[in-house]
């Protein structure tokens, strides 16, 4: 079968239509990604069914090789969405509603970022955390021969936000911390993250058996 | 004379503001030309005269030059070049992504004969026959967050050993959910969190919560659970498939209860089971 012989037009309007069907099965390939960051908050929303609009309350590059994430406010609950960029738009990579009490969550990276190839440790506090004035990961270490306490304390991203990452103090690491942060042994973490309200008292105390 | 046309080319050329379309269109007057001066040699004519003629014949080259243009609108012009890398650009996307993505081509799962659910025996363990399906039942349906939720099918099944000893109850479920906006996700995450109470008020609880908790402690909590045990997918319609476990004695209605978000309710009745 002979195709018929377009003019110019003709072939503009093949051409489009082609486009926009090549592009409507890119963006299925893709779970017809969305343009905006309310609208994929809005849609992980519904998937549990929640009825309330979402308020984005931090963006945050958790993982340097992982996913962006969302934190949002649904009514008293938070809501947590990874998602990549896509040349479409933003795509959901996944989800997690936290239970009511649930009011922040650390995210912890071993390899957090790095400075002259010394890797440091760190990570993000996030959520209903306005009223929070300070903030403290005490990170206990060990490694096969080796081990000791680091304390990092939170900078203050966003009122929703402390960004925790190690600095290197002013007497220069020990060899003993060197050994955990250059080696590649890789340590068992526990931590303990402390939050204290604006008189100083505590506000809340949390232990994480596992950090990373 | 060749030199001539080259001339009256150049100038008809000139004419023809869509650049990318000049080679062409010289191409096919050349080749007009050469052919008049042939079927002229041809007549007798010497090649000279021939040339001399046929250039006479080929027209004023502004006038032909300016009919061309009119025809080679370059606003046209650049709006084909700029499709035909559009569609070169969306081809390779597609052909990229298409490669990731290639498994939702088999996703076009639709709702199937309400009769023919389970129609070869228990569903997770077909080839069990101490399995007895011994009631059916279907609930009604809800509409949250745009999803049309609903029960097609559900039963129970009554299980002995050998010798009709020991015998319990356990129930498979079909949780159907329609969706019309095809670009967004299925429930999953509400599904995943599904719980069950029956008219004894015995409380069934999701999963997801139920192996949290020791043998100990699920036994004084809870009656049983709600095993998620598969989904089929289709663009506006998906099937959540459930097994519930257990009970001693058939119960005469159950409550299927989400609790996320909005949540919904969605009650079977099993009056007349056994």
């Amino acid at each position: 079968m002979r195709l018929p012989k377009l003019n110019r037009t003709g072939k503009i309007i093949r051409n489009l239509t082609l486009a926009v069907f090549t592009l409507l099965l890119t963006a299925w390939m893709l779970d017809f990604p969305c343009w905006t960051k309310e609208a994929l908050l809005r849609r992980a929303g519904r998937t549990y069914l929640l009825t309330e609009e979402a308020e984005l309350l931090y963006d945050s590059r958790s993982d340097p090789a992982g996913p962006d994430t969302l934190y949002a406010r649904s009514g008293e609950q938070l809501l947590e969405v990874g998602y990549e960029r896509t040349p479409l738009g933003l795509r959901a990579a996944s989800s997690t509603l936290y239970p009511p009490d649930t009011w922040y969550v650390l995210n912890f990276r071993w390899r957090y970022w790095s400075v002259k190839g010394i890797r440091r440790p760190g990570g993000q506090l996030v959520g209903f955390v306005e009223h929070v004035d300070a903030a403290e990961l005490e990170i206990d270490w060990q490694l096969h021969d080796a081990q000791g306490t680091l304390v990092v304390t939170g900078e203050r991203q966003s009122p929703y936000c402390f960004d925790f990452h190690l600095q290197e103090p002013a007497g220069g690491f020990s060899e003993a911390e060197q050994q955990l942060l250059k080696g590649y042994e890789v340590p068992s973490m526990m931590g303990t993250l402390r939050l204290y309200g604006a008189d100083g008292g505590l506000l809340a105390e949390q232990k994480y058996p596992n950090l990373w | 004379m060749k030199g001539s046309f080259e001339a009256w080319m150049a100038e008809v050329l000139r004419c023809v503001r869509f650049l990318p379309d000049r080679k062409a269109i010289r191409q096919e007057l050349e080749a007009h030309y050469e052919d008049h001066v042939r079927d002229l040699e041809r007549l007798g004519y010497d090649r000279q005269l021939a040339r001399k003629r046929t250039l006479g014949a080929m027209g004023d080259p502004l006038e032909v030059g300016r009919a061309l243009d009119r025809i080679h609108k370059p606003w046209l012009g650049w709006l084909w070049l700029a499709s035909k890398g559009m569609l070169l650009l969306c081809i390779m996307l597609a052909l990229f992504y298409t490669t990731e993505g290639a498994w939702r081509f088999q996703e076009f799962y639709m709702p199937p004969d309400p009769s023919s659910y389970e129609a070869d025996g228990f569903a997770f363990d077909t080839d069990h026959t101490s399995y007895t399906r011994v009631a059916v039942s279907r609930g009604g349906s809800v509409e949250v967050c745009g999803y049309e939720i609903s029960v097609p099918y559900a039963a129970l099944w009554r299980w002995a050993n050998e010798h009709g000893e020991h015998p319990y109850y356990s129930m498979t479920l079909v949780l159907g959910v329609r969706n019309s906006r095809f670009w967004e996700k299925d429930p999953d995450p509400a599904m995943g969190q599904l719980t069950l109470r029956d008219d004894s008020g015995g409380l069934f609880a999701a999963s997801e919560e139920y192996y949290d908790y020791t043998v100990e402690e699920r036994d004084q909590r809870w009656a049983g659970c709600v095993h998620p045990h598969g989904v089929r997918s289709g663009p506006f319609y998906s099937e959540y498939w459930y097994w519930i476990t257990s009970w001693e004695q058939p119960p005469q209605w159950t409550e299927l209860v989400c609790p996320s978000g909005e949540g919904f309710t969605l009650r079977l009745e099993w009056e007349g089971a056994e």
